[in-house]
């Protein structure tokens, strides 16, 4: 197995936005890196490459072992990494979704543009910074949960946040899944987990998470904006975290079991942080059961969040619901394994699909999207770095033949945390986004640093790939205006 | 083996041992996440440097005052195992009792297991600012190798 890693992987280039990883040494499928000229250049400077020839050797694999232009090295899969197994004699592997399960972002739209925030953004900045719980150790005092109420939340999602009060009427439809995973089990979900979850609902946490106010910069297809409820100029807020301490500790705890549970089904693994499981086995189910557990703990925690930010909203603007119509697009998940049924090879299969920093991009028809967005697709939400840009894009028929409905999740990771704190020293981060009329709020500096644009791909770059490749189609790009960060 | 014991301090009872390996961490590049090699005379020594490493990610060690104990103690299948366990238990610590450990005594037994006493203080947001969220200690590139007189491995903390 180390000495795969150590070899140097072989990649094809097939056509201007595709490279192929040939199935070799042990690989069941072909690997597929979704990039141009332009990000090959920084394939190699990580181990993401190896990752997503290992992830080929795991049994049971179904079409190709792919990544997303975003990519970078993970824990065993590489993120930008899109897996699909057979349910019946493929794997499950906990590395596939990543410790942060079910992170995830959602997009709002309003009926204000710029004229209405005025001079009232940086109020609204500073109101959203304290409304909204973020860094390391921050909770509501107002949001005390029993053990058994954490379990509801575990096992309904958003239906217990509807059933509190904390939604707008059309809030659930439109979040993936209706912000419920079926299957989802309490029971699964380790004490520790629990512990670690209860004061955490209902936080942004701290790293790449944020909320964000921004402005529809540019409208790319506007039939599918006004369907979106989205035009030029029109305010808008993203907001983007996961499922906190909870879900790291779900991942924790299915990777203690993990090795052996491999070991003992004969699974031999190319790297060990590929510990998997069987679909259908007692571990395999276990593992998917807490994972759909925490999932739903994140759809809840950015359901609060929202109403958070509605309330925010209405009290520094002073206006009314139906003067703000704050409605939320969509809400999608970038680290997450989803069974879902597909056509392949002119058959349908029942999969396991891996999605880690990758987004679902369902066809227009799907059922599983909103009615009113059926017709053009499933939305994507696409965040770039704090400095810079977003886009909000629509899946493909291509992209369900090609990736099982899949594309990227954000800009992927270019520079270390360590190196971006040594670009920005001395600098003032905030400061120099305030220049370029964004204002920052955010719990460490440390974290600013980190976040710098410089550490990112262009989403740009990233967009532009997926686009090309047919994955998905750009609505409309959005530029920051406020960033409230952990 | 047994990892260091301040000196002069420490409540009554509590074994005094001098002038034994911390270990020593050192930060190593990695794209999203926070990378660090470890290094110590003996195998105690990696899980002390280990516990001092996940300090530094979380916040300044100089300001840490250890002024309660928590005894700890842990099995693993493998070193690694046991490793991931030590570090993950202190995160738990950390995240769930705001708990914050700056002195670690670490005796790690065929098995293999862990029995530790471990020194600290709850967090106090005007000494401590942590500024990362750490997930949880990985497997990624972890493997505990002699080396040379000593033991050395790399390890990454998910954030």
């Amino acid at each position: 197995m180390a000495d795969k890693n150590r070899e140097s992987v072989k990649l094809q280039r097939i056509d201007e936005w595709r490279l192929r990883i040939p199935a070799e040494d042990g690989m069941n499928a072909e690997g597929l890196v979704f990039a141009d000229e332009r990000l090959e250049e920084g394939l190699r400077k990580d181990g993401s490459l190896h990752q997503v020839a290992n992830v080929a050797r795991l049994p049971g694999i179904v079409g190709r072992s792919m990544a997303m232009p975003d990519i970078h090295q993970g824990y065993g899969f590489p993120i930008g990494g899109v897996a699909a197994f057979d349910v019946e004699d493929g794997v499950v592997s906990p590395g596939g979704v990543g410790y942060d399960i079910n992170c995830g972002v959602r997009l709002m739209r309003t009926d204000l543009d710029l004229e209405d925030l005025g001079k009232d953004l940086d109020t609204l900045a500073n109101g959203l910074a304290n409304s909204i719980p973020s860094g390391v150790g921050s909770k509501r005092s107002d949001l005390k949960l029993s053990a058994r109420e954490l379990a509801k939340v575990l096992e309904s999602g958003v239906e217990w946040a509807e059933s509190r009060g904390y939604t707008d009427a059309s809030d659930r439809e439109r979040i993936e899944s209706q912000g419920c995973l079926q299957g989802a089990d309490a029971g699964k979900v380790s004490q520790r987990a629990m512990e670690r979850g209860r004061n955490q609902l209902g936080t942004l946490g701290a790293g790449n998470h944020f909320v964000e106010v921004g402005v529809v910069d540019e409208v790319n297809d506007s039939r599918a904006a006004d369907l979106l409820g989205l035009q030029k100029g029109g305010i808008t807020v993203m907001v983007h975290t996961g499922s906190r301490g909870l879900g790291h500790q779900v991942c924790d705890d299915s990777l203690k079991r993990m090795p052996k549970t491999a070991r003992r089904y004969g699974i031999e693994l190319a790297d060990r942080q590929l510990a998997c499981a069987p679909v259908d086995s007692p571990e395999g189910r276990d593992y998917l059961a807490a994972m759909s557990a925490a999932a739903n703990f994140a759809f809840v925690n950015r359901q609060l969040i929202t109403y958070w930010v509605r309330e925010t909203f209405m009290r520094v603007l002073e206006l009314s619901p139906s003067d703000l119509k704050m409605n939320l697009i969509y809400d999608v998940a970038h680290n997450m394994a989803k069974l879902e049924t597909h056509e392949f090879e002119g058959q349908k299969r029942r999969l396991c699909i891996h999605r880690k920093g990758a987004t679902r991009a369902f066809a227009p028809g799907h059922p599983e999207i909103p009615g009113e967005y059926r017709a053009i697709g499933q939305p994507v939400l696409i965040p770039g770095d704090m400095g810079r840009y977003s886009h909000m894009l629509v899946g493909t028929v291509h992209a369900m033949a090609e990736t099982f409905g899949s594309t990227c999740h954000g800009a992927g990771r270019l520079m270390s945390r360590s190196k971006a704190r040594k670009s920005a020293r001395g600098r003032s981060i905030a400061r120099e986004l305030g220049d370029r009329g964004i204002l920052v709020r955010s719990a460490s500096r440390a974290t600013l640093a980190e976040e710098i644009s410089e550490a990112y791909k262009d989403v740009d770059d990233v967009v532009r790939v997926v686009e090309g490749a047919g994955l998905c189609k750009r609505v409309v790009k959005l530029r920051p205006l406020a960033v409230i960060k952990g | 083996m047994i990892g260091k014991h301040r000196p002069g301090g420490g409540p009554a009872g509590v074994r005094e041992v001098p002038n034994v390996d911390r270990g020593r961490y050192e930060r190593t590049e990695h794209t999203a996440d926070e990378a660090f090699r470890l290094s110590a005379g003996d195998l105690s020594g990696i899980f002390v440097a280990g516990a001092r490493a996940l300090l530094e990610v979380l916040t300044d060690p100089q300001k840490v005052e250890p002024r309660e104990n928590r005894s700890i103690a842990l099995a693993a299948d493998d070193n690694e195992s046991l490793l991931v366990a030590w570090l993950n238990e202190l995160i738990y610590l950390f995240e769930t009792q705001a708990m914050l450990f700056s002195e670690f005594e670490v005796n790690i037994r065929p098995g293999p297991n862990l029995e530790a006493v471990v020194r600290g203080e709850p967090r106090d947001p005007a000494r401590h600012p942590v500024e990362a969220v750490v997930k949880a200690a990985t497997f990624q590139d972890l493997a505990i190798r002699r080396a040379g007189d000593g033991w050395e491995t790399k390890i990454v903390f998910d954030v």
